[in-house]
């Protein structure tokens, strides 16, 4: 793609056909990646999008944990707030997750607990300041404050090196990421939410132990709008710096119905299983399998919600995930929606099947039917 | 404008794993020759260009429309860091490694630069990457990056003048450069 804009404001140093076929010669001598890059970044991308929100419970091993970790004094307080708590975190974190209609939702129910947690290290400081946790999500929101007096363009935390291990009357498990927000506070301070998958969390006991190593990476002070030489770059991106470790407890919703309904649908000879439905406050996680219709490709599902007749916005988001059922694919279907209070009857239909095959998303074999389930959801 | 989700011009990232293998293939060839504008052994800037979209996707909740202006200057901010990133881990003496990997590519040509064309591609890219670094920055978001100078500003946390007054001075060099080279090479025929 060219810009179409003239790159002389000021009056044309070169003629403007001199300007035109050189320009021409400037796109010309682009690097042109390799076929192999190409289908490698596909291949990397879609594993990605596959690991993306999967629960990737690992045993949190205490000898992972580099001297550096065990220098660094854990803050070890353990905050347990009764539902319900007024909270005073300010607008920021409404505004972070206005978009997902869950988390709004328990927000707002002061489902969640306040946190008063901070640990500065290298003169940046974060706050920990609200957390909640159900069934299928947990989160946590803070603040990042640079060095007093200055300002920044950026103070972003570093999930991906940054781990977090649960337990609730058992071993310790490290839960995947899943997603994160950010936004500025105010001058200075930035805040964060990062939300982890609990979904193949199973919990002891009605209360969680979380263990968070956080880091704070590019840290761009404001003041550096000069463009570096190439060996002076370190001097422009800071971090990360951590870790800034974070020992807490809160209540673990117990709101949450498990159904296991094992229904079949059937269309143009391809069977769909709804093998399990998770209803927590914060979010629904649907799993249905099915043979692959055709071997060599990743498939994926269509599928649309409806719960009490009212279609179900805000979600939709699919991850693979092992499969009890021998030689079958399950795909998660995940809704950011405040659906706990919704009984009665719910209806899930999948109007397509789609495979990608090994060429990515142009090798595509779409496979249109109607499958529907209709399962009633208790009180 | 294409506004198409697919873009790497849209306005938002992509949503499904079909749009972001069609986002990833239609972005690659401008990411792939702005990395290797800045970062000239092939495989480093294949290894590069692969982690951007990885990041890509990792961080996709983080894409702020209103202050990265666009999904390609997200997308070239993170590129960009991550050029920074490889000097900064590699140290002062990844440059001068790969000054001599560029030296010895110029020494032994292959079948491929001896072709004419390609041998004028060469030398705009060696002029290129002997500018001064924020031209050359810019000149690469630009004619290898596809972006406006809206959208330079907005990765390089510069006003919009300021891309356009150092692409108007890098063009006039480049070009005055550009046709010593071509005189001299007439001149020895």
């Amino acid at each position: 793609m060219r810009p179409t804009e003239s790159v002389l404001p000021s009056g044309p140093a070169l003629p403007e056909e001199d300007l035109a076929a050189f320009e021409a010669l400037l796109y010309a001598a682009a690097p042109q990646p390799s076929p192999e890059l190409a289908a490698r970044v596909g291949r990397e991308v879609q594993a990605a999008l596959r690991q993306r929100s999967s629960l990737t419970a690992v045993r949190a091993v205490s000898s992972r944990r580099s001297p550096r970790l065990t220098r660094v004094a854990a803050i070890v307080v353990a905050l347990l707030f009764l539902a319900g708590t007024a909270l005073a975190i300010g607008a920021w974190l409404r505004q972070l997750i206005q978009g997902d209609p869950g988390l709004a939702s328990v927000y707002d129910r002061g489902d969640g607990v306040p946190l008063d947690l901070r640990q500065t290290v290298d003169g940046y400081t974060i706050a920990m300041q609200w957390a909640y946790a159900d069934g299928n999500r947990l989160v946590f929101a803070f603040t990042i404050a640079g060095p007093p007096g200055e300002l920044f363009t950026n103070l972003d935390a570093a999930y991906h090196v940054s781990t977090v291990t649960v337990s609730s009357g058992g071993d310790p498990v490290q839960v995947a990421f899943s997603t994160a927000r950010g936004t500025a506070v105010e001058e200075g301070v930035s805040g964060s939410v990062g939300v982890y998958d609990l979904a193949g969390f199973t919990p002891g006991g009605d209360t969680l132990d979380v263990h968070a190593e956080l880091y704070v990476e590019s840290v761009t002070p404001a003041a550096r709008t000069a463009i570096p030489s190439p060996q002076a770059y370190q001097d422009w991106w800071s971090g990360p710096y951590g870790p800034f470790v974070f020992d807490f407890s809160l209540p673990l919703s117990a709101d949450q119905r498990v159904l296991a309904p094992a229904l079949d649908a059937v269309d143009g000879g391809i069977t769909l299983t709804l093998d399990r439905v998770v209803i927590t406050p914060s979010q629904v996680r649907l799993t249905l399998c099915f043979a692959d219709p055709a071997p060599g490709r990743t498939w994926t599902l269509i599928p649309e919600l409806s719960a009490g007749g009212e279609p179900v916005a805000g979600g939709g988001a699919t991850d693979t995930v092992p499969s009890g059922l021998d030689g079958r694919t399950c795909s998660r279907f995940t809704y950011n929606a405040a659906l706990s209070d919704y009984a009665g009857e719910w209806t899930l239909r999948v109007s397509e099947l789609v495979g990608f095959g090994p060429d990515g998303g142009n090798d595509q074999q779409r496979i249109p039917g109607d499958w529907r389930f209709t399962f009633v959801v208790p009180e | 404008m294409p506004s198409e989700p697919t873009h790497p011009d849209a306005e938002r990232p992509p949503q499904t794993p079909a749009e972001w293998d069609a986002f990833c293939q239609a972005a690659l060839p401008r990411v792939y020759a702005y990395i290797a504008a800045r970062v000239p052994v092939p495989q480093d800037a294949e290894d590069l260009a692969a982690g951007v979209f990885l990041k890509a996707v990792r961080n996709r909740d983080q894409f702020n429309g209103r202050h990265e202006r666009s999904l390609a200057a997200w997308l070239f901010a993170i590129a960009r860091r991550a050029v920074a990133d490889f000097y900064r881990r590699a140290g002062p003496e990844a440059e001068a490694l790969e000054e001599e990997a560029l030296a010895a590519q110029a020494a032994h040509p292959t079948p491929e630069t001896a072709v004419l064309q390609a041998e004028r591609r060469a030398e705009l890219l060696g002029l290129i990457r002997a500018l001064p670094p924020r031209r050359r920055e810019i000149v690469a978001l630009r004619y290898f990056g596809g972006l406006r100078n809206q959208e330079i500003a907005a990765v390089l946390g510069l006003g919009e003048r300021t891309v356009a007054a150092h692409l108007s001075r890098a063009l006039r060099d480049l070009h005055a450069a550009y046709q010593r080279i071509e005189e001299e090479s007439h001149a020895s025929h």
